[in-house]
């Protein structure tokens, strides 16, 4: 028995995630495929114009044609995302543990944070451009702020959900108000607040398109509505593809960075 | 070493007043394995919690090496009911919290906590995860960490309440062994008769909510003891005294909930 045990312990990685990660991704790959096909071929078949529905050979064609020219404005979008969500998710976090610091104050504001939750942040984005013009800056605070709340709700919840024998115990030997934040709060926060970190990951590509909807030089944002606006659909499309791949890739690499951070929260899940 | 006195302890929830404790006295010496057993709901885990100064007693004072530690906490080491075994740590590092919050380097500490593992039947799983064990060898990591504090009293709640009869019985027999070589002081909370006679030094029986001593057993077995004492007639004997005491009549309990007969 101790045998068995010691040694799932050691390669049980492996043994659970490779095979279970083909057969979950086997699936909706497949379906994936068949719906491109199928895409390709109503395309063809019906004659659609391709100002209206390229096909997918169209929108790769045009993807390959205007490869150098997708590569910049990527560029340009994934900057802004990535600092939008590095602002955000590290306010986010600070103030998620200032307020658990202070309970008085986060009995005081909890409730609007959750209520202000409502408010569809990107709604925002005109007013900032008029506050801040149309530079890097109101992009920035809008991905922020869209990648800020569900940092701060998840942190805080995580915080909140530290198993009260735990604490008892902590308590008990005489832990101080530092060891039990740093021992048993902030570990056990961890998979709540990953769960926070994936959802700002996926908005903040989708912070920073419709940032750059409201005015840019550069970015796939500001490339959409140029393509829309001469009829290259294809290049819609291409555009689409990319925010679709780098939300994906995102989300992936914050995954895979919860893997290595809270491994020994697998079992649970 | 350990000095209960007059403890009481009554919550006051606005409506009404719910005494858990009235007027406990009890007291342990160093070097001494004492057991506090008593009916279910008794307030045993309130005693401990005042003992471990989670929560002040309404009066009385809980004295330790003669100096009132009554509300200060980290004066006892504590070993819980549940597993609370931090599922991020490693075996050898849930072993060694005990020192490191009491300010040993984790270094350090989780080189002692190694050369235990072996001491306790764990050699080999130092670098395991808390569920990958099963839940006996769960509570000698916790009982580890226990002993491993620098505080001489130990206090343990119920420790194998949550372990199946084998199990259970296994582990008494595991604790034994381990406490007759070290002789720390233990405060023992249980409610299994035999395992507290089959443990400890004295046993206080308790009454049933509000809490006070109705007797205190002196338990005459010689050290070391070995398994054959489960059916020592002498055994046998105290086991239905205090049977008796905590309000079962022949083995079964009696409807009104463990009234103690005094």
């Amino acid at each position: 028995m101790s045998n068995r045990s010691k040694r799932s312990s050691e390669s049980g990685q492996n043994i659970h995630t490779k095979p279970s990660a083909w057969k979950k991704a086997g699936p909706p790959l497949l379906a994936v495929l068949l719906t491109l096909v199928l895409w390709q071929a109503c395309t063809a078949v019906f004659e659609v114009e391709p100002w209206l529905l390229p096909s997918p050979a169209d929108i790769w064609n045009e993807t390959l044609e205007t490869y150098p020219r997708l590569w910049t404005h990527t560029v340009s979008t994934l900057q802004i995302a990535v600092g939008g969500f590095a602002a955000g998710t590290a306010c986010g976090l600070l103030l998620a543990v200032a307020l658990h610091a202070v309970p008085k104050l986060r009995e005081a504001v909890y409730p609007l944070i959750i209520l202000s939750q409502n408010i569809p942040m990107i709604a925002l984005a005109p007013l900032l451009v008029v506050w801040f013009g149309f530079g890097w800056l109101p992009k920035i605070l809008i991905i922020s702020l869209v990648c800020f709340f569900p940092v701060l709700v998840s942190a805080l919840q995580g915080f909140a959900y530290t198993d009260a024998a735990m604490m008892q115990y902590m308590r008990m030997i005489g832990a101080n108000r530092r060891q039990m934040f740093r021992m048993l709060e902030w570990p056990s926060c961890l998979p709540h607040l990953f769960s926070g970190l994936k959802v700002s990951a996926t908005y903040s590509m989708m912070g920073a398109v419709v940032s750059e909807w409201l005015g840019a030089k550069r970015g796939l944002g500001m490339y959409i509505q140029m393509s829309q606006a001469s009829f290259e659909t294809a290049r819609i499309f291409s555009a689409i593809a990319v925010i679709v791949a780098l939300s994906l890739a995102f989300f992936y690499g914050i995954g895979l960075l919860e893997k290595r951070m809270v491994h020994w929260n697998r079992r649970k899940e | 070493m350990l000095v209960c006195d007059r403890l009481s302890m009554a919550y006051d929830n606005g409506k009404r007043k719910l005494a858990v404790l009235d007027g406990l006295t009890l007291h342990v010496s160093r070097g001494e394995f004492v057991s506090v057993i008593g009916p279910s709901g008794s307030g045993k885990s309130t005693l401990l919690h005042i003992i471990g100064g989670l929560i002040a007693p309404t009066s009385g004072a809980v004295l330790l090496d003669g100096v009132d530690i009554s509300g200060r906490t980290g004066h006892v080491s504590y070993m819980p009911q549940h597993n609370t075994l931090f599922p991020w740590r490693t075996v050898e590092d849930n072993a060694a919290l005990g020192l490191e919050v009491a300010g040993t380097p984790l270094r350090e500490a989780r080189r002692t906590a190694r050369e235990w593992l072996p001491r306790i039947g764990l050699g080999g799983y130092e670098k395991a995860y808390p569920h990958e064990l099963s839940g006996g060898m769960q509570q000698r990591v916790a009982f580890l960490r226990a002993l491993l504090g620098p505080q001489e009293l130990m206090c343990l709640d119920e420790p194998f309440g949550a372990l199946d009869a084998l199990t259970r019985y296994d582990m008494q027999r595991w604790l034994l062994e381990i406490w007759e070589q070290h002789r720390r002081t233990v405060l023992f909370v249980t409610h299994s008769i035999e395992e507290a006679l089959f443990l400890s030094d004295r046993i206080y029986v308790l009454s049933a909510k509000p809490a006070k001593v109705v007797r205190e057993i002196e338990v005459p077995f010689a050290r070391p003891r070995r398994p054959a004492l489960l059916s020592d007639p002498e055994l046998i004997r105290l086991k239905s005294e205090i049977h008796h005491l905590l309000g079962y009549a022949n083995g079964s309990p009696s409807h009104a909930g463990a009234v103690p007969i005094e």
